[in-house]
């Protein structure tokens, strides 16, 4: 394959960690979504997860910062290993989930079952209490330190986990004592099925549903949309499908998304616009080397998932993504940084990966025109050989929060065991 | 009573000559341990030919017979395309309903996977034509994951390795002592 001549993005990637230390291939990554908890979790064949603590710069970078400032932002950052758990699976760990409120920790697993951990609270009483050291930086060690203790074991699938879920939604974020009662989880497997487990309080989850039948075949991600109780699911059967609870009967599939020629591997929804409007595309990632952007079409009013009752949904393929040489095997949606604009157009930035080693990132726009459902695409950055000459299984984009400081940082992990870290950085 | 075979009557050909290259080859297959990553590129010393790639792999043999993918006209050289950093094998099962090609395929896939320089990245196929179910068969064993997870199944890896254990000593196998 001839190389490409130099193309100049507006963007590119900058390392500022690398995180050795699994003994095998590393399947995925997350980010602890809260705040008081900034941990980067990873786990991989070597059956082990791997959590990594950073310090958000405290405050935010105004403007893109140049290249020659990068020895200042690896350190500024802080990435360091501070746990490995050893899950006790029996093989590989294929994915690994954080709930809202940061304390619990999912590990989906090839041996079919899902092991749930938490910090023994023990040891965070302890260390306070003894030391009677309320600064800063003691409370910042004790959300990312300690022993994670297995809570819970989910079982009921036959064949390999593939993926697990925490929902958003307010139902399941709202805490109580005994951690987020009615706090949904979900998990796909080998053997087509998508399971859901609630929440019911002391450390306990009932099966609430077991949606069999739906994909003809193995179910390989999921997706919650962000803070509702709608899941949606991709599959080896090159399908999409979404779901939700029927209160007087069962969860159901009331949409199936069709256009993928091949396995759909990843699945990640635009994240929550702003306070007022609300999610309003899906980004699907596949074995036949593209992305696709689907969009609800059968309502001109953008925007509002709606109530799901009637069967009239019509979603549909808005947009192509071609910029990857091999199977997608990762796609994640994040804000975009570094915008002041918080207009209703902008619709964040789209990362994937894949077999081809590359990195894109993608910037979307939703139309200003109310009545069209296309966004608009521009690819700005396309990182090639992220891990050498290996496979990137995920890409993720670290946690919007409010106080900010980690806009444009993305994490990767491949089948050379190793986590990056990078920075998306303005070309000057 | 032994469970019928799949295909109890395989037609067997005769080998070819060995490579010349062999011992060179089966000396940089040993290297699992001596690979240098740092070499500038040398893709130049460490090109790897057809011949070389069905070396490696004409000697696995079939999962019902004592007889090798070569002796079975499964594999050859003709059947292996590659190009930078890329190796694409297709293999003809040896009846078009063959149940053993998801145990065929993964035996060379875990051969090379074992044998050739990282930066391949192997993809395979059956002999369009060749099988009922080729799209289904080519799926399952370009699908990444669902490899990885077979090869956590003890009793496939099993299977796999008594296909593999023949693969560097073809020179035993007699086609005719069966």
């Amino acid at each position: 394959m001839p190389s490409l001549p130099e193309i100049k993005y507006p963007y590119r990637l900058e390392q500022i960690a690398e995180l050795t230390g699994h003994e095998d291939k590393v399947w995925s990554i997350s980010w602890n979504p809260h705040p008081e908890h900034p941990l980067l979790a990873s786990c991989s064949s070597d059956k082990s997860i791997r959590l990594y603590a950073y310090s958000p710069p405290s405050t935010p970078s105004s403007s893109p910062s140049t290249g020659s400032e990068r020895k200042d932002k690896e350190s500024e950052y802080n990435f360091r290993h501070v746990s490995t758990i050893a899950t006790g699976h029996s093989k590989t760990v294929r994915s690994i989930a954080w709930t809202n409120d940061g304390r619990t920790l999912a590990s989906a697993s090839f041996d079919s079952t899902v092991g749930l951990w938490e910090r023994s609270p023990s040891n965070a009483d302890a260390s306070s209490s003894a030391s009677g050291d309320d600064s800063p930086e003691t409370n910042k060690e004790l959300g990312v330190s300690g022993e994670w203790e297995l809570t819970t074991t989910l079982e009921g699938p036959d064949s390999e986990i593939k993926s697990v879920a925490f929902s958003t939604s307010s139902s399941s974020t709202s805490p109580s004592p005994y951690g987020n009662v009615g706090g949904l989880v979900a998990t796909c497997s080998r053997d087509k099925s998508v399971w859901i487990w609630e929440n019911v309080g002391d450390g306990e989850w009932e099966t609430v549903s077991v949606i069999m039948g739906v994909h003809s075949q193995d179910v390989k991600c999921l997706a919650w949309y962000p803070g509702e109780d709608i899941l949606a699911s991709g599959s080896y059967d090159d399908t999409i499908k979404l779901y939700i609870d029927d209160p007087q009967d069962d969860w159901y599939d009331f949409a199936t998304l069709e256009g993928h020629t091949s396995t759909v591997w990843s699945l990640a929804w635009e994240p929550l616009p702003s306070p007022s409007s609300s999610t309003r595309y899906l980004a699907s990632a596949s074995d036949d080397k593209s992305l696709r952007i689907w969009a609800r079409t059968d309502t001109p009013k953008k925007g509002v998932l709606g109530h799901v009752n009637s069967s009239d949904q019509r979603w549909e393929c808005v947009k192509v993504l071609k910029g990857h040489e091999r199977s997608v095997y990762s796609v994640s949606w994040g804000h975009s940084p570094f915008s002041t604009d918080s207009s209703y157009e902008d619709a964040g930035w789209i990362a994937s990966t894949g077999s081809d080693g590359r990195i894109n990132i993608w910037s979307i726009k939703a139309p200003t025109n109310p009545t069209s459902h296309v966004p608009l695409v521009e690819l700005i950055a396309s990182h090639e050989d992220a891990h050498g000459i290996y496979d990137l299984n995920a890409v993720a984009w670290a946690p919007h929060t409010t106080t900010g400081g980690m806009e444009g940082v993305l994490a990767s992990c491949g089948d050379d065991g190793v986590v990056r870290v990078w920075k998306v950085v303005k070309n000057d | 009573m032994a469970p019928a075979l799949i295909n109890a009557n395989p037609t067997i050909f005769a080998p070819t000559k060995q490579s010349l290259r062999r011992n060179d080859l089966n000396a940089r297959a040993l290297w699992i341990d001596q690979r240098d990553e740092s070499d500038e590129d040398s893709e130049a010393e460490e090109d790897i030919d057809q011949q070389e790639v069905f070396d490696l792999i004409r000697g696995i043999s079939d999962p019902e017979h004592p007889l090798s993918l070569e002796q079975l006209h499964v594999v050859s050289a003709e059947q292996i395309e590659l190009s930078r950093n890329r190796v694409l094998v297709e293999f003809t099962p040896t009846v078009p309903h063959c149940g053993m090609s998801t145990i065929i395929g993964l035996s060379i896939r875990v051969r090379l996977m074992r044998c050739l320089p990282e930066r391949f990245k192997l993809d395979m196929r059956v002999k369009k034509g060749s099988h009922q179910s080729e799209d289904a068969v080519n799926k399952q064993l370009n699908d990444k994951e669902r490899v990885a997870a077979a090869l956590e199944n003890p009793a496939l890896v099993d299977v796999v390795e008594q296909c593999l254990s023949t693969a560097s000593k073809r020179d035993d196998l007699n086609p005719l002592d069966l």
